[in-house]
């Protein structure tokens, strides 16, 4: 109901109106109360500013038309003008914008989680340089780039960095929200409806700022449940054949160090966890598909792919990587 | 003819320099402000104690000494510049020299502190050394650069430049000076004072 | 002319010329020689800024576009952010201030000339310090409010982010010296009468801009001085594990940064207050409440700051606040908006390029102040902030409301400066080639902001929605770039073959109008007495004051170097005040201070000392007596 709603409103903008709902990110394609009000928020506002807009180019028009007017008796505007259209009439708008503006901040407030759900699910999102480690602390799951909510019910997001400042923001479900250093914030995701929803990483973060993005997917309670059930299983036992040597290979490598995969000695803390690794869309912070093809390619030079990104290229012969990517590919 | 006529009000009137110093020292004083701010900032926003575990607050006599010191020179600093209004040239050499020497007391006793305070808390220590030292180290500064005017003014007073009307140097430096003694006061007690309020 | 009057004029042409030559470009302190030294060095600036611009939106044109790496285009927004706001805006406006200035208040010279030097001298020095970084492949690359701890040693190893540092702290210097100079000049060197209440609005306008950076440069020097100490000798501010806080970088920057908003708007406002009644043929409607205006806008600026920090996670009870407070600088904002509408409606307008730059400047403006008034509304600014929609509103109050002022200036005053006419052909195209292109370029950008296009993206991908935007944008930037090329051919063309001007081809109602163009090094043969509002109009009073230069002489101080200083508030005249000449001393000085800071950044430690003592030295040649003891 509500996206037709805005719809149509875009249609006051031709231009704007282009882009509604063409976008994942777009901040007029709401899919939850918060974004809905800040949207409302939006088009109060964008039609106040083009009245103001409006009257002064009116005025601006009326001084070139004037140009050529000469004598007496003309209309002189003078300082009761300036009062009205510079004093009066503005403080009266300010003083709509100043309550609007009050009644729209509760429902983009972080307070609303704890108070009207208490035992609200909380998942904790830790920006790193230049991606998203995902945990869901009740259920013991660790994942990366992608977060499940159930759609309908408000899930409090806990927002922290283990690096530099980052911010969370997934403009159809809500406002950003920043990550700073020693804080924990929190952001409240309440999805109206099922569907993907594109976030990005809104605070200048270093190099690869611009391929920082990740997916929140709201889904059914029961798939949800479904979902969280099988990332917290360990990961996969290899099948013999391929699979183990993929085992072999990663376990023998660099991997190790910066990677984890639960149930293996693969314990590393520096980059996305990898035990589930297979049954996310995206790699790389939402930057290339996750098909074979494009993990190989990431696995052999990710610095092509995500130029100065914190993972060093790997020298595999085809076998192995073939083993390798065999494995990979069996982390659902 | 236009009658242009002068407002004798020269002397009153304050002259370009003067307001130049006062607006520097704004900005001075703005700076140091800021600084203070954050120290409040950073306390106030710590977890834990302040100052942070294994510092103990600063010892106050070396402090409420140099605070003396500091306050007491600024009355023969005042009185300089009132005395060569009255074109007292020889008590104008007697009371820059006083706050001179007061002033050196001053950044003695500070070295002497410093020395004592480096061997538990370093600036590198933490964002209480870091703020400590920045704090006293610039209004230490400041006083190292008061001390250098007011003794180019006493080397020219010695050289008998001043007069009841030639005296602009010396009303100059001693505003500085007054700024300089102020700005300790709330270093005083933001940094000495305060934590063990 | 009498023989009285030759003499005169004839004295004061010796007593104020400066040695010819080469030299004494190096030792000049007439406020109009900085001046337009300020303008042209600003404008080369804004040519790089406006390079890096085209650079990016080459860039940008297209998605997961490649023409430069992410490192590059790191530097790239970065040094285009911080030459646009301080080694372009700010300068090129104080160089309108220190040109006009003492012409409008009927004084021969800044306050302080020789300290005015030196902040020329201290800012070319900073910008060629900061641009060094860039020719060495490590320019500045945290963005132009230098978030901590992105721009602290652990995260940024490279000498870039001390380029900035360093870079700002010493740039604060010029600032800081510039604006007490206008203050004194403002409060102590008006001519005889002229009151408060007869300031003219761009002096004003100065005033209240000097003010800001009085206040607000200490704040930018202690967040650069605490990030230096940090980041060069190891101490703990920001860094949360050595218990600092990042946000206190925040805080401070934001203390600094959003009144250096206004410390560039406010000139630029002066000047559309100067050009609007001139054009309009009427005095300044509602001239009380635009300086209030002017005046509570300064003042404002210092209790907004938070306005930027809406995303970090503060308390939202205490975000009400700084909102309402934001609101609340658009009342300002419209009174002045609408006192120069009021103006130029009741008037009869002429349109010369200059006044049509004045009218794009209201439409442009006051769309980025509206955008503005938006993210004064809290949630809305969460949802949008760091998104391409604060681009687009700060282009629109940044080059709408201070470049396009600018231009208008520059078509207004190049005939006083120059003596030469700007060509208004070129002059009404270059309007519209930079009018439509600026709106194509900057534009579309509210619009990639709405669809959640974040800033500072080197690429984006292609399946966003956001191509289209940037291709218009990027396509706009080009028409851009041609209206200012069409602004740079203008002046290059006119000074080759310009029409001459006379000393007042528009009827101009400020006292830079009464004078030559250009006008001789002591600007007034006799200091005026003022009696009205607008002084040049009043031929009676422009009468009088010639009548003392052919007759009895008083304030024409045609024995020395002088000027006259009055009273701040009423502006009594007080008496002549001697005028310091040509000087060396503020290059060696500039030079010294610049030595302190490559020894810093280099950590050449024989270096910092032996500036240091040069500094001493300068200071010390600087106040060395002129004339020995009595
Ligand atoms: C010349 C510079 C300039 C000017 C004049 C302004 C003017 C204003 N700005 Fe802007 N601003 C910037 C430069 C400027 N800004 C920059 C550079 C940034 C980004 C920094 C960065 O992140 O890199 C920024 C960012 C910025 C933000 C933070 C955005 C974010 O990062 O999330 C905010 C938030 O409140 C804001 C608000 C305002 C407001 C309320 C005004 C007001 O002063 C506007 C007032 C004017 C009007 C409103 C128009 C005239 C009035 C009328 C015609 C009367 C009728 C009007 C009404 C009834 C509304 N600005
Ligand atoms: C007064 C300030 C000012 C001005 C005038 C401009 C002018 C322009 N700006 Fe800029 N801009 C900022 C201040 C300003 N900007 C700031 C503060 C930022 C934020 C930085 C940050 O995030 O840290 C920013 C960021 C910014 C971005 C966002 C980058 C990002 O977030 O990734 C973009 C993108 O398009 C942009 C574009 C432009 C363009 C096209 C112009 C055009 O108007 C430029 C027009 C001028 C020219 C095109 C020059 C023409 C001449 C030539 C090209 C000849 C050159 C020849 C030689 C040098 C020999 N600017
Ligand atoms: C020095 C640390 C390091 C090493 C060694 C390393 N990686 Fe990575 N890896 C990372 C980081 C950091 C990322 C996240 C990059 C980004 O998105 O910015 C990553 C991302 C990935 C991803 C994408 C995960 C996702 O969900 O986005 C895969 C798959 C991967 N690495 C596999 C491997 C394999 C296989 C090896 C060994 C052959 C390996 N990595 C070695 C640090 C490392
Ligand atoms: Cu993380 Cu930008
Ligand atoms: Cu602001």
């Amino acid at each position: 109901m509500r996206p037709s709603r805005y719809r149509g409103a875009g249609l006051l903008a031709v231009v704007v109106c282009a882009g509604c709902g063409g976008s994942d990110q777009s901040t007029l394609d709401p899919a939850s109360r918060a974004s809905s009000k800040i949207a409302t928020l939006w088009w109060i506002m964008f039609a106040a500013g083009v009245v103001v807009v409006s009257v002064v180019s009116l005025l601006v028009l009326l001084v070139l038309l004037r140009r050529r007017e000469k004598g007496v008796g003309r209309w002189m505007p003078g300082t009761a003008f300036v009062a009205v259209l510079g004093f009066g009439i503005p403080l009266a708008v300010l003083v709509g914008l100043f309550a609007l503006t009050l009644s729209t901040i509760p429902a983009t407030s972080p307070a609303r989680a704890t108070t009207s759900a208490p035992n609200a699910l909380t998942v904790d999102v830790t920006g790193r340089q230049w991606f998203w480690d995902v945990e869901y602390p009740a259920a013991g799951v660790r994942t990366a780039n992608e977060i499940h909510i159930p759609v309908g019910e408000p899930v409090e997001l806990r927002a922290r960095t283990a690096d530099v400042i980052h911010s969370v923001w997934i403009p159809r479900l809500n406002r950003k929200i920043d990550m700073i250093p020693g804080r924990t914030n929190t952001l409240t995701l309440e999805a109206n409806r099922a569907g993907d929803f594109r976030g990005q990483c809104a605070e200048f973060c270093g190099l690869q700022h611009a391929h920082m993005a990740f997916w929140v997917v709201a889904e059914p309670r029961a798939r949800f449940e479904r979902w969280l059930a099988a990332q917290a299983r360990p990961a996969h036992v290899p099948s013999p054949g391929s699979e183990t040597r993929g085992q072999q290979v990663l376990l023998g490598s660099a991997c190790v160090y910066c990677h984890r995969i639960a149930g293996t000695n693969a314990t590393g803390e520096v980059g996305p966890d990898l035990t589930h690794v297979a049954s996310r869309r995206t790699l790389a912070a939402a930057t290339i598909p996750n098909t074979r093809g494009y993990l190989a390619g990431w696995i052999l030079d990710p610095q092509h792919v995500k130029p100065g990104n914190k993972m060093p290229a790997t020298d595999l012969d085809g076998g192995q990587l073939q083993d390798l990517l065999d494995y990979l590919e069996s982390l659902r | 003819m236009t009658a242009v006529t002068y407002t004798e009000a020269s002397a009153a009137s304050r002259s370009p320099a003067w307001w130049g110093t006062l607006l520097l020292i704004a900005t001075e004083a703005t700076l140091f402000a800021l600084l203070l701010v954050s120290y409040f900032y950073e306390r106030f926003e710590a977890v834990g104690p302040w100052p942070p575990d294994g510092t103990a607050e600063p010892k106050l006599l070396v402090p409420a000494v140099m605070t003396a010191l500091l306050m007491a020179s600024s009355v023969p600093a005042y009185l300089a510049d009132s005395s060569i209004r009255r074109g007292e040239v020889d008590r104008l050499r007697v009371y820059l020299a006083s706050t001179l020497v007061l002033g050196a007391a001053f950044l003695g006793l500070q070295a002497w502190e410093y020395s004592d305070e480096l061997d538990v808390l370093r600036p590198q220590t933490d964002a209480y050394g870091s703020l400590f030292y920045t704090v006293t180290g610039l209004h230490g500064a400041h006083v190292i650069v008061g001390l250098f005017l007011l003794g180019w003014v006493l080397a020219w007073a010695l050289r008998g430049r001043y007069g009841a009307d030639r005296h602009l140097a010396v009303e100059i430096s001693s505003l500085y000076w007054h700024f300089v003694h102020v700005v300790w006061l709330f270093v005083f007690l933001s940094l000495y004072l305060s934590p063990r309020l | 002319m009498t023989v009285a009057e030759l003499e005169r004029v004839e004295q004061l042409e010796r007593s104020w010329a400066e040695a010819p030559g080469f030299l004494s470009w190096l030792t000049t302190v007439d406020h109009k020689r900085i001046g337009v030294r300020y303008l042209v060095t600003a404008f080369v600036f804004f040519l790089i800024g406006g390079a890096e611009a085209a650079l990016m939106r080459a860039q940008l044109a297209r998605p997961d576009s490649d023409l430069v790496s992410p490192g590059t285009y790191d530097q790239l927004f970065s040094m285009h952010g911080v030459t646009m706001i301080f080694l372009f805006a700010t300068p090129m406006l104080f160089g309108f201030g220190n040109y006009l200035v003492p012409l409008q208040i009927g004084a021969r010279d800044m306050a302080f000339p020789r300290l005015n030097a030196l902040s020329y001298w201290v800012f070319v020095g900073a910008g060629v310090f900061l641009y060094s970084g860039l020719a060495l492949g490590n320019a500045p690359n945290a963005g132009w409010f230098n978030y901590v701890p992105l721009s602290e040693s652990s995260f940024s190893s490279g000498p870039n982010i001390d380029f900035y540092g360093l870079g700002l702290m010493f740039l604060g210097i010029a600032t800081t010296a510039g604006a007490v100079n206008f203050i004194v000049t403002i409060l102590k060197l008006r001519a005889p009468g002229m009151s408060i209440d007869r300031i003219p609005i761009f002096c004003w306008a100065l005033l209240a801009t000097s003010f800001s950076v009085v206040f607000a440069i200490p704040s930018l020097t202690a967040a650069c001085g605490m990030l230096e100490l940090e980041r060069l000798y190891g101490f703990h501010f920001f860094d949360v594990s050595g218990g600092g806080q990042p946000l206190l970088w925040q805080h401070l920057f934001w203390i600094f940064g959003h009144p250096d908003v206004y410390i560039i708007f406010l000139p630029a406002v002066g000047i559309v207050g100067s050009i609007v009644p001139v054009f309009s043929r009427r005095s300044l409607v509602a001239y009380p409440w635009v300086v209030l205006s002017t005046v509570l806008i300064g003042m404002l600026g210092f209790g907004v700051w938070v306005h930027h920090m809406f995303a970090v996670g503060l308390p939202q009870v205490s975000l009400a606040f700084i909102a309402a407070a934001s609101m609340t600088i658009a009342i300002p904002s419209g009174i002045q908006v609408f006192a120069w509408l009021a103006t130029m409606l009741g008037g009869t307008p002429f349109v010369t390029t200059s006044f049509l730059y004045v009218l794009g400047f209201l439409v442009v403006f006051v769309i980025g102040g509206i955008t503005g008034v938006m993210f004064a509304s809290v949630p809305f600014d969460q949802q949008t902030t760091d998104s391409y929609f604060v681009v687009a509103h700060f282009h629109y109050v940044l080059v709408g409301g201070a470049v396009f002022p600018m231009i208008a200036g520059l078509y207004y005053w190049f005939p006083k400066i120059t003596g030469r006419l700007l060509d208004e052909r070129i002059g009404k195209a270059s309007f519209w080639l930079v009018f439509v292109g600026f709106n194509v370029t900057f534009f579309p950008m509210h619009i990639a902001g709405l669809l959640g296009m974040p800033r500072r993206v080197y690429t984006y991908p292609s399946d966003m929605g956001w191509g289209i935007y940037n291709l218009i944008s990027s396509l706009g930037a080009v028409v851009l770039t041609l209206g200012v090329l069409a602004v740079g051919v203008n002046v290059v063309l006119t000074l080759v073959r310009g029409r001459g001007a006379g000393s007042d081809p528009w009827g101009g109602n400020t006292l830079e109008w009464t004078v030559p163009s250009p006008p001789p090094p002591y600007n007034f043969a006799v200091i005026p007495v003022v009696t009205g509002r607008d002084p040049a109009w009043d031929a009676a009073a422009r009468e009088r004051d010639h009548s003392r230069l052919q007759g009895g002489g008083e304030l024409v101080l045609a024995e020395g170097h002088e000027t006259v200083s009055t009273s701040p508030l009423a502006g009594d005249l007080e008496g002549p005040i001697e005028m310091p000449g040509e000087s060396w001393w503020p290059l060696a000085l500039a030079t010294s201070l610049a030595l302190v800071f490559v020894g810093i950044i280099s950590a050449l430690h024989p270096v910092t000392i032996a500036g240091c003592l040069l500094v001493a030295v300068s200071i010390v040649g600087w106040n060395w007596p002129r004339r020995p003891a009595e």
